[in-house]
């Protein structure tokens, strides 16, 4: 009798533990459903914050690769990689996940009309299920951060129902703890507790996504309590929402970077002494107090301070004007004789200013500036052919593989798709293979920072300042915090009081 | 009447010509490679992968020689298809008839309220030139010309949403929703209309009959009331339809700043996207509107006024 009663009560105790505490929580986007939840496009970025899509792997909030619906993995070759599926989990069709599914939805990404840059025919060659629960993912070259790119939300495995229409349907497809149970491209997305989550209790009965164009609405709806957490409000918007009752504001580290790309293509930055000296010549930390209220810290290199691949020796720089004239004059250019422009473009508010800020900072060593501001698809194309002398830029360095491997490859290799800076250096792309096929991530993360270093010292590009995002969301959410990649947002984990 | 309908159907059908050609063009104007643009719109990353550019480009037919791609369209608008949105893949016709509905019911409350206010105060302020009314007419009408929608949307927010708590910030989603976006909607309308109405009234009641009706032994109310403002009310009409046309696709920067998911924002994001069937589609919409909606008005004009009748062929 007293055993049974134990067991009842431990039961009891055990049923009350996995009853999940309900509530519901409204968080908003700044644009809605764009490609009709194509998987290369944001649109997955959307279904990964709104707790539906999962991939085999996901990265943590301090920017490591861990297994989600992959339990682990091996590299069987340089080109073969080994994924063992997790076992238990549901699809919010009832189906189970396993190899073949899993080979499915990679393979249908793969075969896509358009393909997803981080698991694109370009990078894996082929998909195969190799047991009931093993799959192997084989890639044209050997690459290390195989699983960090199955972390992107382009990488989500969905129920083979999701495929097969136009576009790709999330609705009852995803593993996630929430399920999309309704749309509307440009109002909302509406989602219910997925009861059948393996990860857990669902905290949360149902939530919704909401899409608010306008920044300061966004703001303005935290602050009436209409929705629980706002995404990337603006810096202006900050003081006045802390300030609320019932609202905090959440700092968060972007791995982001505003930067003044030079043409190193042609003179006069074609002359690293030039670079030296417009660099030295401008006072990062200045524009970071006056642009920024001081909440983006100057920067020295690419990466910011804390970041594996941050490299010590490149602090932001010191403003030295006399340098600077000394070093124009070392490479034999009047500053009188540079007239250059800067490019920016309307959507980022804060070029103008910072255009402005520059202008002035160079016209004290002699050089007249005029500023360009314009659509980007316009000035794109002079920008890529190497048309111009500087241009704005503010740069994302981790999209799709947590490591920096991406943007150093495409923005400063000999043959990167966005070498905007037009540099080439056989030495640096040399490094750059080599960083790239470093299996030990710390030696390889130490290999970032040397051309990190590198181009720091070369001034290839000036970088101004680290950029800060803000997220606002109501004091009664727990369990909420900002994603560096920003793939995460609503979570098992997040609750309301 | 007849000759005003066939005369504003010749013009729909020139204009719907034009737009659709200018329609067609608004990305390639732009500048830059439409197919990088569009990828841009949908991708947070700006270096692109040329290969899922190129791919865009073949599965939006952008590949075609641009002759091609514009009579596919034109072939398949005539017969009422304007094809698929880029961005949803919906049916462009559905998603513009959605998003009108929404504007319709927007602009009519907007334009009614300001309907509503504009013609007593109008009215009443020309009946005393220089008086009381008159002045204060006077001083709202400058306040509410003056007054930008892009300041008074937050101010709006922060009183009655954030201050006061009556009502949602921003959205779609009860009655409720509609309020704020038709305040800051029917300011200057109002205005306008009101201004409009003073000066027709003042036009009217130095007219004869209004003075034949005074000396048959009516008041100045009721001479204005039965013979005043149904004159007077006639610039109103057209500019009621001037406005009404106009708020359908021009009210962007209200549907942006309170998420309304009409017209405006429509076209606005269709820009954003380079949704080039939507925008296309959306164009051809409101300036086919805008045409059938003056016509009525010229209508309606001659339908008030017998005396236009037979004379009104503009």
């Amino acid at each position: 009798m007293k055993t049974a009663l134990i067991v009842s009560t431990t039961a009891l105790l055990a049923g009350t533990s996995a009853m999940a505490q309900g509530g519901h929580v409204t968080f908003t986007e700044h644009v809605g459903i764009s490609a009709n939840w194509e998987m290369y496009s944001d649109d997955s970025y959307i279904a990964s914050r709104a707790g539906c899509y999962e991939g085999l792997t996901r990265v943590s909030h301090d920017v490591t690769v861990e297994p989600w619906l992959a339990t682990g993995w091996e590299r069987i070759d340089p080109t073969t990689w080994e994924f063992q599926i997790r076992e238990g989990v549901r699809f919010q069709d009832g189906s189970s996940l396993d190899a073949a599914a899993v080979a499915n939805a990679l393979t249908e990404l793969l075969n896509a009309a358009v393909p997803a840059r981080a698991f694109s025919p370009a990078v894996v060659s082929s998909v195969e299920a190799t047991g009931p629960m093993t799959v192997a993912i084989t890639t044209v070259e050997p690459i290390v951060t195989l699983p960090g790119r199955l972390a992107a939300p382009a990488a989500a495995i969905l129920s083979p129902a999701a495929y097969g229409g136009r576009g790709v349907n999330p609705v009852g497809a995803c593993t996630g703890p929430f399920e999309i149970t309704e749309y509307d491209a440009r109002q909302s997305v509406t989602l219910k507790r997925f009861d059948d989550y393996w990860g857990g209790d669902v905290q949360l009965a149902s939530a919704q996504v909401r899409f608010i164009p306008d920044a300061n609405t966004r703001s303005a709806m935290v602050r009436t309590g209409e929705v629980q957490i706002a995404l990337r409000v603006p810096t202006e918007a900050v003081a006045q929402i802390s300030a609320a009752p019932g609202a905090d504001v959440i700092e968060a580290s972007a791995p982001r970077i505003t930067e003044l790309l030079l043409n190193n293509g042609r003179a006069p930055f074609d002359n690293v002494l030039v670079r030296q000296a417009v660099k030295l010549a401008i006072d990062t930390a200045a524009i970071s107090v006056a642009v920024y209220d001081g909440a983006s810290p100057p920067a020295g290199g690419p990466f910011r301070a804390g970041e594996p691949w941050h490299s010590p020796n490149a602090p932001a720089v010191q403003r030295d004007l006399d340098k600077a004239r000394a070093l124009l004059a070392e490479a034999g250019v009047d500053p009188a004789s540079l007239h250059l422009q800067i490019l920016g473009i309307p959507t980022r508010t804060e070029q103008r200013d910072i255009a402005q800020i520059i202008q002035a900072m160079l016209s004290e060593i002699g050089i007249h500036v005029s500023i360009r501001i314009a659509e980007y698809t316009s000035i794109e194309p002079d920008m890529l052919s190497g048309n111009y002398d500087m241009a704005l830029m503010s740069r994302g360095y981790l999209t799709d593989v947590p490591e920096p491997i991406g943007m150093l490859s495409a923005d400063y290799s000999c043959a990167g798709t966005y070498n905007i800076s037009q540099y080439c250096d056989p030495d640096f792309d040399l490094m750059l293979q080599a960083a790239a096929a470093e299996e030990d991530p710390d030696a390889r993360y130490r290999a970032y920072g040397e051309l990190a270093q590198y181009i720091y010292d070369q001034a290839i590009t000036v970088f101004l300042v680290n950029e800060t995002v803000f997220d606002a969301a109501s004091s009664r959410v727990t369990g909420y915090r900002p994603h560096p990649q920003n793939y995460y947002v609503l979570s098992a984990e997040v609750s309301i009081e | 009447m007849r000759k005003i309908v066939l005369q504003r159907f010749t013009i729909l059908l020139v204009m719907l010509f034009l737009v659709s050609v200018v329609a067609f063009c608004l990305p390639l104007l732009s500048g830059g490679d439409p197919a990088r643009a569009i990828m841009l719109s949908r991708v947070s990353d700006m270096n692109l992968a040329p290969e899922a550019v190129e791919a865009l480009r073949r599965e939006l037919g952008l590949d075609r020689p641009l002759m091609a791609q514009y009579l596919s369209w034109l072939g398949s608008a005539l017969q009422g298809d304007f094809g698929y949105s880029f961005a949803t893949r919906q049916p462009v016709s559905a998603e513009i008839g959605r998003a009108l509905g929404v504007s319709i019911i927007l602009a009519l409350s907007a334009l009614g309220v300001a309907l509503v206010v504009a013609l007593p105060l109008g009215t009443m302020a020309a009946m005393r030139p220089g008086g009381k009314v008159d002045g204060f007419t006077t001083l709202l009408i400058q306040t509410l010309v003056a007054t930008p929608e892009y300041w008074f949307a937050p101010v709006s927010i922060l009183i009655f949403a954030i201050w006061l708590g009556f009502l949602p910030s921003a959205g779609w989603e009860s009655w409720q929703s509609l309020i704020l976006p038709a305040m800051a909607l029917m300011l200057r309308p109002m205005a306008y209309f009101t201004q409009v109405t003073r000066a027709a009234m003042r036009d009217v009641l130095e007219a004869p009959y209004i003075t034949a009706a005074r000396a048959r032994g009516l008041s100045m109310n009721q001479a204005v009331l039965h013979h005043g403002v149904r004159n007077g009310s006639m610039p109103v009409v057209t500019f009621f339809a001037l406005w009404f046309a106009g708020l359908l696709g021009g009210a962007v920067v209200i549907e942006v700043i309170f998420a309304v998911p009409g017209m405006g924002r429509l076209l606005y994001e269709a820009v954003v996207n380079r949704d080039v069937p939507m925008l296309q589609g959306g164009f051809v919409a409101i300036v086919g509107l805008s045409i059938v909606i003056n016509t009525i008005a010229d209508v309606l004009y001659v339908v008030i006024n017998p005396a236009m009748r037979g004379s009104h062929g503009h």
